[in-house]
C-alpha cells in the first residue's frame, strides 16, 4: 500500500519513489514481485499516468527496478536489507517512538551519527 | 418440443448450479456502514444499470440479427448462426464502456494497493483457460469442416460429399470463415471488457464492495462470452453432425439402411457433442443473466452500530 498525501510540501512523484524504495529495502516487497501497472497505480492514485512514469523511472534509474515489455515492472534481486539490520531498525525505531521522537527527528538522528560511525568503521 | 425439452434441461442445470454455488454467491453480497451508504448504492444503481445495459444491447442484436436473417434468405441462415456470438461482442463492448465510477470524491490523502490487478484476477483460472481451450477447438473445427466441404453448384462451400452422396447445409468454409472470424472477435470484446473491470479506479472506502462487483462482473463477462461461444458453436455442431449423417446414410429399397462408417459415427458424436455444448451455452448464458441481476450491496449497517462493534472488538 502506498499513500500520497497533496498537503505535503513532497511532490507526488517523490512520494511514490520513496515509499516503493522503502518498502523494496525494507523487504516488503521482495525479488522479482511484479508491481501494478503504471495506469493502475494513477488511476488509483488519481494522478496522471506520467508522474508514476516519472517514480518508475527514478526507481529503475537507482536499480531497484526493472521493466520489460514482457513481464512488466518487477522488484530486482538483492535491494532489500539484510535480516539483521532490518531488526537493528526496527528496535531503534520502537525505542525512539516510545520516547515520543518523530520520523523526521529520528531519521535526523541517524544522519547526524552516520559519518561518525563511518569514519569508526573504516578508520577502526 | 425439443426446444421445450432444451429449455427444461437448462432450468433444471440453471437450478442445480445456482443451489450448488449459494454459499460463494452469499459472500458476494457486502454490508456498508450508513455513513457511506449513499455512495454505495448511487455506485450499486450504476453497476445495475450498466448490465441490465448490456442485457437489452444483446437482446437488441438478437432481434436485428434475426430480421437480417429473414430479409436475407440467399445468406443460407448465416446471419442466425452468428447471432449469438455478435450479439454477444457487442454486449460485451456496452459493458466495458457504459461508466460505473465507485470512486465520487477525491481527498488529499489517497493510498493504492500494490498488487497489479490482471484480466483474470477475479475469477478461478479454469474459468479463463476453459473458454479459451473451447474457442481454440472451435478454430481447429472449423479449419476441419472447411477442409472436408465440398461445394454445391453456387460454389459456396457449404456441403459435405461422402461417397456419392452430399449432404447440406454444413459448415464448410462459407460458414467456417465468418465462424473464425466471430470466434477471434468475442475473444477480443472479452478481453477488452476484462481489461476495462481490472483497470478501473479502485474505492478505499468500498473496499469489499468493490471486489465483490468486480467479481461479479467477471463472472457475467466470462460467462456471456463463453455461453455465446458454446451456443453457436453446439449449434455448428449439430447442423455438421446432421449433414454428415444425412451424407453418410443411403436409405435402401425395402426400409434398410447403409452407412458408411467412420463418417455416419462421426456425424452421431458430432450431433450428441452439439447437444451437450449448446446445452452447456444456454446454461452459462441464462447463469450470466442471473449475476447481471445479482445485487451486490446487501445490507447496510447503522453508524452507530459499527462504532459499537468497533468499540467491543478494541475490549475484547
Amino acid at each position: 500500500m502506498i499513500t500520497i498525501d497533496e498537503d505535503q510540501a513532497t511532490p507526488p512523484f517523490e512520494q511514490i519513489r520513496s515509499q516503493l524504495a522503502d518498502q523494496i529495502r525494507a523487504g516488503s516487497l521482495v525479488a522479482d514481485q511484479r508491481l501494478p501497472s503504471m495506469r493502475q497505480l494513477a488511476t488509483d492514485l488519481r494522478i496522471a499516468t506520467g508522474t508514476v512514469a516519472r517514480a518508475y523511472a527514478a526507481l529503475e534509474a537507482a536499480g531497484l527496478i526493472s521493466t520489460s515489455r514482457g513481464s512488466g515492472t518487477r522488484v530486482r534481486a538483492g535491494q532489500g536489507i539484510d535480516d539483521e539490520s532490518r531488526a537493528s531498525a526496527r528496535l531503534f525505531a520502537q525505542a525512539l517512538h516510545r520516547r515520543g521522537v518523530s520520523l523526521d527527528d529520528a531519521l535526523s538522528a541517524v544522519r547526524a551519527e552516520w559519518p561518525a560511525a563511518v569514519t569508526r568503521n573504516s578508520g577502526g | 418440443m425439443l426446444f421445450l425439452i432444451y429449455f427444461l434441461l437448462v432450468f433444471l442445470v440453471v437450478g442445480i448450479v445456482r443451489v450448488g454455488s449459494r454459499k460463494s454467491l452469499a459472500r458476494l453480497v457486502v454490508t456498508v456502514p450508513e455513513i457511506g451508504t449513499v455512495t454505495a448504492r448511487r455506485f450499486a444503481r450504476s453497476i445495475m444499470l450498466r448490465n441490465v445495459g448490456t442485457l437489452a444491447a444483446v437482446a437488441v442484436a438478437l432481434w436485428a440479427l434475426d430480421r437480417v436473417h429473414q430479409a436475407q434468405p440467399g445468406w443460407y441462415g448465416l446471419p442466425l448462426m452468428l447471432a449469438p456470438g455478435v450479439a454477444a461482442a457487442i454486449g460485451l463492448l456496452v459493458f466495458a464502456l457504459m461508466p460505473t465510477r465507485i470512486v465520487t470524491d477525491r481527498p488529499t490523502r489517497r493510498s493504492a494497493d500494490l498488487v497489479p490487478r490482471r484480466v483474470w484476477t477475479y475469477g478461478p483460472a479454469w474459468g479463463f483457460l476453459l473458454p479459451l481451450c473451447a474457442a481454440v477447438a472451435v478454430v481447429a473445427f472449423a479449419i476441419i469442416a472447411g477442409l472436408t466441404a465440398s461445394a454445391p453448384p453456387d460454389g459456396a462451400f457449404r456441403s459435405i460429399t461422402i461417397g456419392s452422396r452430399t449432404a447440406g447445409p454444413y459448415p464448410g468454409w462459407y460458414y467456417g470463415v465468418p465462424l473464425i472470424g466471430l470466434t477471434v472477435l468475442l475473444a477480443a470484446a472479452t478481453l477488452f471488457a476484462l481489461g476495462r473491470l481490472a483497470s478501473a479506479a479502485r474505492s478505499e472506502q468500498f473496499d469489499e464492495l468493490d471486489r465483490a462487483v468486480r467479481v461479479l462482473a467477471t463472472r457475467v463477462v466470462m460467462q456471456l462470452s463463453s455461453g455465446a461461444l458454446f451456443l453457436y458453436s453446439g449449434a455448428v455442431l449439430l447442423v455438421a453432425g446432421w449433414a454428415t449423417r444425412n451424407a453418410a446414410i443411403t436409405f435402401l429399397p425395402g426400409g434398410t439402411t447403409s452407412a458408411v462408417q467412420p463418417a455416419a459415427a462421426f456425424g452421431l458424436t458430432e450431433l450428441v457433442a452439439g447437444l451437450v455444448v449448446a446445452l452447456l451455452g444456454g446454461v452459462l448464458v441464462s447463469l450470466s443473466i442471473l449475476d447481471a441481476t445479482t445485487q451486490p450491496l446487501g445490507r447496510v449497517y447503522p453508524a452507530r452500530a459499527s462504532t459499537a462493534n468497533a468499540a467491543s472488538t478494541q475490549h475484547s
